[in-house]
């Protein structure tokens, strides 16, 4: 329906688009968050917003401060509340608490934190997908996941469908691969080499190491 | 005059109650005996006669809750006592050691303490044993992911975003396995975060369910949350008949490299 409104080719870009936000809901439907009982009560971590707070004063005839609740996000947005979260509160629970931590959220909301957390690319993001129902071990130690073999037989990789970014989530990668991949110069072409001294000159930060990647095509 | 009524609805109640019961009402004495004689004759001579009523209907009730479950383990385990206490039958003992060593023997011969199958792709961790076996819990921090089971909208294709659709049976049953699979790994957990919709909430309990670990703290966060996108849920009209949106709001912000929690601005 909303395809038939606005074209498939805009729908589809809203559904897959990384830093594309479909358009904004509307302050007095239902639907959003600020008049939702369980956002005006307990969402506590978002600052207010001036112009819902005179509206719905008014509105009310009483003092009402209100919150600046989503109105619509890309997924860009939705990773910015959902990384911090993910690595100022969950990651250190586990990593240096050594709890055991169990995560149950939505399609979006994971895709964003497996994106941080296998380093997946913005182009690749938009395709991958998140199976139903289906556990996935995130290995601390070699940052990749891992699932459950269910003890049919069938490998769980060709059962549930990833999407064709599948590969990015299941390499292992440990933290000092990426320094050798990039630092094992005699392996690589003249061309390569030449790239990647450019790239260093220009990066001053060693962290910018990882989007320092090759391009595919002068890989090996 | 009430004492009157009250003796007199007396001698009714009890004349009602005590009066014998003659079977008068009931059906021919030996019918029900015949039925059951002659249902039996036919799943003695007809193939297939009995698998099809039978468990076509156990097929049809609704799963059992964990409650049912527990009592229904509980009389299985005393059928098996009131078996065991009669001298006609053998006891065997199950319990034995033979158990064990198929434990650690399944597993390509390695004996560590968590002993890891990997199948056709070097990450992909599990345990392929039969029913019966548990591995021993993990003691080693772990995160673990879990996208919610299927709910109506999923099985029709549709975006959810901070709409808050149930999940659907099969999500319920995807969660529970989910759970299983998980205990059955020798998974344990300290934790467990998940958002404020209640699909998550509910896939939540119903793996923990399956894990026996009801107890667990969930800690419920609206950061986890889906992607916000209201404009894919269509008709539903506007709390007010006017339409005010005419404030304007900022853009995103720019993509910060160090991430921490603080006032969410997007």
């Amino acid at each position: 329906m909303i395809a038939r409104q606005h074209g498939e080719v805009q729908f589809k870009r809203w559904r897959r688009g990384y830093k594309v936000r479909p358009p904004p809901v509307s302050s007095f439907s239902p639907d959003y968050p600020g008049n939702d009982k369980r956002y005006q009560k307990f969402l506590t971590d978002l600052r207010y917003s001036v112009s819902e707070t005179v509206i719905r004063s008014i509105g009310n005839r009483r003092w009402t401060p209100s919150r600046k609740y989503p109105k619509t996000e890309s997924l860009h947005c939705c990773m910015k509340r959902t990384i911090p979260f993910l690595v100022d509160v969950m990651l250190p629970k586990a990593v240096e608490e050594k709890k055991r931590v169990l995560i149950a959220s939505s399609e979006n909301a994971i895709r964003g934190m497996l994106m941080e957390l296998c380093d997946i690319p913005e182009e690749m993001i938009s395709q991958l997908s998140i199976p139903n129902g289906v556990p996935m071990i995130y290995d601390v130690k070699s940052k990749c996941l891992k699932l459950l073999d269910d003890g049919t037989g069938q490998d769980p990789l060709e059962k549930y469908d990833f999407g064709p970014a599948a590969p990015y989530l299941f390499r292992e990668r440990e933290p000092e691969e990426v320094v050798d991949e990039l630092c094992d110069l005699d392996a690589l072409s003249e061309e390569a080499q030449r790239q990647l001294s450019e790239i260093y000159l220009t990066s001053t930060k060693p962290a910018r190491l990882q989007e320092a990647r090759l391009p595919e095509s002068l890989w090996l | 005059m009430n004492h009157a009524i009250s003796f007199a609805a007396y001698v009714l109640n009890s004349l009602l109650l005590c009066l014998p019961a003659t079977g008068k009402y009931l059906e021919k004495p030996g019918l029900i005996q015949r039925a059951l004689e002659r249902e039996d004759e036919w799943r003695r001579a007809v193939p297939g006669h009995a698998n099809d009523t039978t468990w076509a209907v156990a097929a049809t009730l609704p799963p059992m809750n964990s409650l049912e479950r527990s009592l229904t383990a509980l009389r299985q385990e005393r059928d098996l006592e009131q078996w065991a206490e009669n001298p006609g039958n053998v006891f065997i003992n199950m319990a034995s050691s033979d158990i064990e060593t198929v434990d650690v023997k399944m597993l390509d011969g390695r004996s560590s303490i968590h002993p890891v199958v990997i199948q056709g792709h070097p990450c992909l961790a599990g345990a392929n044993l039969p029913d019966d076996i548990d591995l021993p819990a993990r003691k080693e921090a772990a995160i673990v992911m879990i996208r919610h089971g299927k709910t109506e909208h999923n099985k029709l294709g549709l975006f959810t975003g901070w709409e808050d659709p149930q999940l659907a049976n099969e999500g319920v049953e995807e969660a529970k396995l989910a759970g299983k699979m998980l205990k059955k790994s020798g998974f344990e957990f300290d934790i467990v975060y998940t958002s404020w919709l209640s699909r998550a909430i509910a896939t939540s309990w119903h793996v923990l369910d399956g894990l026996d670990a009801t107890w667990l703290p969930i800690v419920k966060s609206w950061r986890l949350n889906e992607r916000s996108t209201f404009a894919y849920s269509v008709g539903r009209r506007p709390v007010l008949p006017c339409n005010l949106t005419s404030f304007s709001f900022p853009t995103c912000s720019v993509w910060r490299p160090h991430w921490k929690v603080q006032s969410y601005d997007c």
